[in-house]
């Protein structure tokens, strides 16, 4: 009797106990800030618990970035090891005057560049077929793949109604005299959190820009 | 919503755009009264934006505002999923700066492992990190996979794994291969097996990578699915896991990922996306293999939902090699 018996599952059951899997807890950067200097001057200064806090603060965006322009989760793994640790070589480079979040988006865009470059170079020796199919497909790190995980990040950050509003302005595209039917609330209040929703955007892209 | 809007740059009486104009001047449904009666009132308000645009056209800064805002609205129509890295990622980059900072300092490389990433953790993983080996319970750290094993801790880790109760004195997947290959082999034969592989564990790893276990995939859910799979050990002690999908549906609007899961598909460990043909994963350091011996290859969607679709197109458990 060969072994393969055993993995057969039925496909129903399968779905029926599909589990949670691999859901990593959010980094809570609560409670690591206070009573300490800005965390860009302690990184500048090569202190080694500023760079868990700079982790904290933009794993989830970084890893984010790598997953939607790579498109494969070990090598956005890959890449934002190799954000951290270049950020970690070259922190004498920084200037804390500037936020972190520019010169990490600036990082990480390059690291996504190299992965781009090596993918390329790896297509041209491997064969062609089935094989670059799916990698294929992923799109270069544009600018317009930054704006479109800083948006969430910030969408993330609004909480609601703004968050809500937002999506359902933009993401969805209704109008917003439905939007306020929808959400029980004056049209006017819509607006007005259509107006700061879009302005809070605007400020986290700036932040990012490098 | 109690809130004002604050005003950008202090407020409009210094000539520049609020964020109201902004947003209204990139979205003009925000500026609309009325939008279906009293064109009237609309006329109106149009001349207001006039007079915006031609101070953007005259005012750097606010532009950019402006560029920035379209650009906001742009990157909404097509959500991102946002994804949590996973939690041992943290490990491996303190263990890379660890080194780093060795490197640089000019001391020789540590006895503890090159990869440990000691100076570099915060004050809430270092107490774990300070205590004797003796004193951890190994038992509790690898399901979490952090802090990450450096290479010399491996080996006692999965003797003093080998020695649990629950376990049989295994590291690989003698439970199911056992289970399976019992009616032919029988107990006897199954433990000179074992002990066949023993002396491979407690050496330290030779300059060759291993082979420690293959699976073979057959089709679940796809019916021209076909693959197998490989893990081997490599020099550094490491344990990659090399998959190779020889036929697939193509996986359309998704990607396939590749899990080590139990058999009941209750326990997974999900190791990445993969192409068709092969792809290499690292197996996370620590972990007991008898609890995944399956390697299963699902069809996944870009939803952003980072649990098993459900959807196996393919699965085998893995096997001692030459068994």
């Amino acid at each position: 009797m060969r072994t393969t018996s055993l993995w057969s599952l039925n496909p129903s059951t399968e779905q029926a106990s599909a589990p949670a899997a691999g859901t990593a807890p959010l980094p809570s950067d609560e409670g690591d800030a206070l009573d300490q200097q800005p965390l860009a001057t302690r990184f500048a200064a090569g202190e080694p618990a500023a760079m868990h806090d700079l982790y904290q603060q933009h794993a989830s965006f970084v890893f984010s970035l790598c997953m939607v322009a790579l498109r494969h989760r070990q090598d956005a793994e890959d890449a934002t090891q190799q954000v951290f640790t270049r950020a970690w070589r070259s922190r004498e480079s920084y200037d804390p005057s500037q936020p972190t979040g520019a010169w990490i988006t600036g990082i990480t865009r390059r690291v996504i560049a190299d992965v781009f470059a090596r993918r390329e170079r790896d297509q041209q020796t491997a064969e062609a077929g089935a094989d670059v199919m799916v990698r294929n497909g992923a799109t270069r790190p544009t600018d317009a793949v930054i704006d479109r995980v800083v948006v969430q990040q910030s969408l993330r950050q609004l909480g609601p109604p703004q968050d809500e509003i937002i999506r359902l302005a933009y993401s969805e595209d209704l109008p917003l005299r439905t939007i306020a039917e929808r959400l029980e609330m004056p049209l006017g209040t819509v607006k007005s959190h259509v107006h700061r929703g879009l302005a809070r955007m605007r400020e986290s892209l700036e932040v990012h820009s490098d | 919503m109690t809130e004002q809007i604050p005003p950008r740059n202090g407020s409009s009486s210094d000539g520049h755009l609020t964020d109201e104009h902004l947003a209204i001047l990139a979205d003009p449904r925000l500026g609309r009264t009325e939008p279906t009666a009293e064109p009237a009132a609309g006329q109106a308000h149009q001349l207001r934006p006039s007079v915006q645009r031609e101070h953007l056209t005259l005012c750097g800064p606010c532009r950019a505002a402006f560029e920035a805002t379209e650009r906001a609205m742009e990157a909404l129509r097509d959500p991102a999923a946002l994804h949590e890295p996973p939690a041992e990622l943290w490990d491996r980059i303190a263990a890379e700066i660890a080194a780093i900072s060795e490197e640089t300092r000019g001391a020789g490389p540590s006895p503890s492992g090159r990869g440990r990433p000691a100076e570099d953790r915060s004050d809430r993983d270092r107490p774990a990190e300070d205590l004797p080996m003796e004193d951890r319970s190994g038992e509790d750290r690898l399901d979490g996979g952090r802090p990450m094993a450096s290479v010399s801790e491996l080996g006692s880790r999965r003797r003093r794994r080998a020695g649990t109760a629950e376990h049989p004195p295994r590291r690989l997947w003698v439970p199911l291969a056992a289970a399976a290959a019992g009616a032919v082999l029988g107990g006897a034969a199954v433990a000179a097996l074992l002990a066949q592989n023993d002396p491979a564990e407690v050496q330290p790893p030779v300059a060759v990578t291993t082979v420690v276990g293959d699976a073979t995939l057959e089709p679940v859910a796809a019916e021209d699915f076909t693959g197998r799979a490989e893990m081997v050990e490599t020099e550094a002690g490491d344990l990659e896991l090399t998959v190779e999908i020889s036929a697939a549906p193509d996986p359309e609007a998704g990607y396939f990922e590749v899990w080590l899961r139990d058999a009941e598909g209750t326990q997974l460990i999900s190791l990445g996306s993969a192409t068709a043909g092969a792809t290499t994963f690292t197996v996370p350091a620590g972990i007991d293999l008898s609890q995944y011996p399956v390697v299963d290859v699902s069809h996944e969607h870009f939803d952003g939902d980072p649990s098993h679709s459900g959807t196996t197109l393919g699965a085998g458990p893995m096997e001692e090699p030459d068994s």
